[in-house]
């Protein structure tokens, strides 16, 4: 198939700290290319030109302006790039309806889990709207549920891997091979819908903890 | 909008256990009524119920004669329903004869991908049109030249020779060519308003067609695109038509009787396109207007008790003079159909008057107005407040308060105003080395109430209600988008106290 065009993305976000963790994972995509960040509505217009962008994440609550206004004067600057706006909370039907209609393609609210985003932002990246499910099962819901469906190898595995033993540690004291090890590792991913290993660690650190392995 | 809650969707199915599949898949997010034969689908849309907001059709024979009867009864009885078309195997130049006979909206295969058949009808769910009136308006939109249509192709030899051939044929229409993306849209930097129809390879080198599209499909939506290739791309054809992106999908090797055809079509189209487009501008324009009128009487009159009316007059002419982004079908929506106007009215009531109060009960400046003291009041009532709450404030330091909100509020920095003594008219002179940007203001289309333009409104009505008191004068200029303030200030205050 074709390979994807590249996103060059902008980034329009407030807090430094928000903004770095949003980047970090954003980054880990190998498509995403970061070609601006901004923490101000007036400075994203006064940039985006210059900087050839085709997907802009813009906050919809900035120090200055409205983050959707903003949004509405770089499309009427660069018409065909794709903007992802985040809300504080969850949007009403009638408010995503204004969004769509203002040209916004998406609307990921900051309530969501960054899995959410990563998603969204792969749809829209060639001018596709997406509008996700109204009623979102609860993310821990479905997580658990497949961590239950993991075996029990699979589960021990998943342990320490969390722990950041290496493959090969894990392979001695399983008794196992190298092989092997990476075979349950690719099972755990697709089964609980991960793909990369700070997720699975975060989840195995947030669920032990919490008292469920 | 409960319709938006859980929207309702038929589903019209072969065999129990796909539609079993399918209420696991959706039942969260639709309501969905499913039958087993087109005869319940028709009788039940003959009824007066609820509309749906799409049929979606699973079939293993896409090309059934008997589903395109049924596709077609909707197309003309029910044509606010969506369309969707769930199949194994779509083959191509099935995919291409529904387009082109407007049978179908979207096009999945199986498996099916949740979240983007999910995804597209929430979007038709959420997006029924504004009613505007459908009065033919006479305004024709003018166009330099002659109508003209663009292949993007990378065999310039052949293009060029259809080309001829097609110019030859008539009169009505130029053909221009291109040999990649690039230079089409350099031919649209030239050209853009004589270009009516597009028609684009999907394989060439640098970017492909339904890019090329894609990017047209937004930076000019009344162009009327068409893609083409030789070889059988069907997930590119169905992606294109999924996303509204094209009008045809015309399979090479093409013959210039056809394209004609097909070219006339595209050109009707696209005069449809441009007048339905004129038509919605100038009623969503004539619309806001209203809605402008309305908010500027409402604005009056709330703060009338409180301010000035010299105060308020001169302030909201002076917003009258930004321009703004002009308004479309959101920002009606949004002053139509949500609780906007009220609340901006409220909240701005709220804040204003607060502000307002402050400066009523501010001391006289105690000292002479100068260009140090004023700086020292700016620098004292600067951004976080930490250094005196606004309650105790002088007059002077109020306005250098309301002035450092004002620029805060539009993004830009103290650094950027001046401070002039002009010794001969005895008078303190304030002015920005780069003009106020102001993208949205009280009187303009605006789809949110937010905090920012909250503050910025009242921070400028606040410098006028304190430049009044302090019997100096704001002089502003409005252009687009932007705002050049020039305040004055006497030295000597002749302010009564």
């Amino acid at each position: 198939m074709k390979p994807h065009r590249s996103i060059r993305l902008f980034v329009t976000v407030g807090q430094r700290l928000f903004r770095d963790s949003l980047l970090f994972q954003l980054l880990q995509q190998d498509e995403v290319d970061l070609v601006g960040e901004s923490e101000t509505g007036i400075d994203t217009l006064n940039r985006l030109l210059n900087a050839d962008v085709n997907v802009l994440i813009i906050e919809e609550n900035l120090r200055d302006n409205d983050g959707l206004t903003i949004a509405e004067n770089a499309l009427s600057l660069c018409p065909s790039m794709s903007v992802l706006l985040i809300s504080d909370s969850p949007v009403s039907a009638s408010r995503m309806s204004i969004y769509l209609e203002a040209g916004i393609k998406s609307v990921v609210s900051k309530t969501h889990p960054i899995q959410e985003l990563i998603k969204t932002l792969l749809y829209i990246r060639n001018g596709q709207t997406y509008v996700s499910s109204w009623h979102t099962h609860s993310p821990k819901e479905t997580e658990l549920e497949a961590y239950t469906e993991l075996s029990g190898r699979e589960r021990e595995v998943a342990k320490m891997m969390a722990n950041r033993i290496p493959v090969k540690e894990i392979a001695e004291q399983l008794g196992v091979s190298c092989k092997t090890v990476h075979s349950y590792k690719d099972r755990i991913f697709i089964k609980l819908g991960f793909e990369r290993l700070p997720e699975l660690i975060l989840f195995m650190k947030r669920h032990q903890n919490a008292g469920m392995a | 909008m409960d319709r938006c809650q859980r929207p309702l969707i038929i589903l019209r199915y072969d065999k129990d256990v796909e539609r079993e599949h399918f209420e696991y898949q959706f039942e969260a997010d639709f309501r969905i009524i499913a039958f087993n034969s087109d005869l319940a689908v028709t009788d039940y849309l003959g009824q007066d119920e609820t509309t749906p907001v799409a049929l979606c059709l699973m079939s293993d024979q896409a090309g059934d004669p008997d589903r395109r009867t049924l596709l077609a009864h909707l197309r003309d009885r029910h044509p606010a329903v969506l369309r969707v078309l769930m199949t194994n195997t779509m083959p191509l130049n099935l995919l291409s004869s529904m387009l082109e006979n407007g049978l179908v909206d979207r096009c999945f295969e199986k498996p099916l991908n949740e979240d983007l058949v999910r995804s597209h009808i929430l979007t038709a769910a959420l997006a029924p049109a504004l009613p505007l009136s459908k009065t033919p308006d006479k305004k024709i939109s003018g166009c330099s030249g002659k109508t003209a249509v663009l292949i993007v192709d990378d065999e310039p030899a052949a293009t060029h020779y259809l080309a001829r051939q097609l110019e030859r044929l008539q009169d009505e229409f130029s053909v221009i060519c291109a040999e990649n993306a690039t230079a089409a849209l350099s031919q649209f930097h030239a050209h853009g308003d004589r270009i009516a129809v597009i028609m684009a390879d999907q394989r060439m080198p640098g970017m492909q067609g339904n890019e090329l599209l894609d990017q047209l499909k937004r930076s000019h939506p009344d162009v009327v695109r068409i893609l083409t290739s030789a070889y059988g791309e069907v997930n590119v054809a169905m992606d294109a038509v999924n996303e509204g992106r094209i009008f045809r999908y015309r399979q090479k090797p093409w013959r210039a009787s056809e394209l004609m055809a097909l070219f006339r079509d595209g050109i009707r189209k696209h005069r449809e396109l441009v007048e339905s487009r004129d038509r919605d501008n100038a009623q969503t324009l004539s619309r806001f207007d209203k809605i402008r009128a309305r908010r500027q009487r409402r604005l009056s009159q709330t703060l009338s008790p409180v301010v000035d009316s010299h105060v308020v007059d001169r302030f909201l002419n002076a917003l009258l003079t930004i321009n703004t982004l002009p308004a479309s079908s959101s920002h009606l929506r949004a002053s139509l159909e949500t609780r906007l106007e009220s609340e901006l009215i409220d909240r701005f009531e709220h804040t204003a008057i607060q502000a307002i109060t402050l400066i009523d009960r501010a001391s006289s400046p105690a000292r002479a107005l100068t260009v140090e003291n004023l700086t020292h009041a700016l620098e004292h009532t600067d951004g976080s407040g930490s250094h005196a709450s606004p309650d105790s404030l002088s007059l002077l330091e109020l306005f250098a308060h309301f002035l450092n909100t004002l620029l805060r509020a539009s993004g830009m920095h103290r650094s950027e105003l001046t401070l002039d003594a002009e010794s001969s008219s005895g008078s303190l002179r304030l002015f920005l080395t780069s003009p106020l940007r102001i993208y949205s203001h009280l009187l303009s289309p605006i789809t949110r109430v937010s905090s920012p333009l909250l503050e910025q409104q009242v921070a400028l009505l606040a410098l006028y209600a304190c430049v009044a008191r302090l019997s100096g004068d704001i002089d502003s200029r409005g252009g687009h988008q932007v705002c050049e303030l020039c305040i004055r200030l006497p030295t000597k205050t002749s302010e009564e106290g």
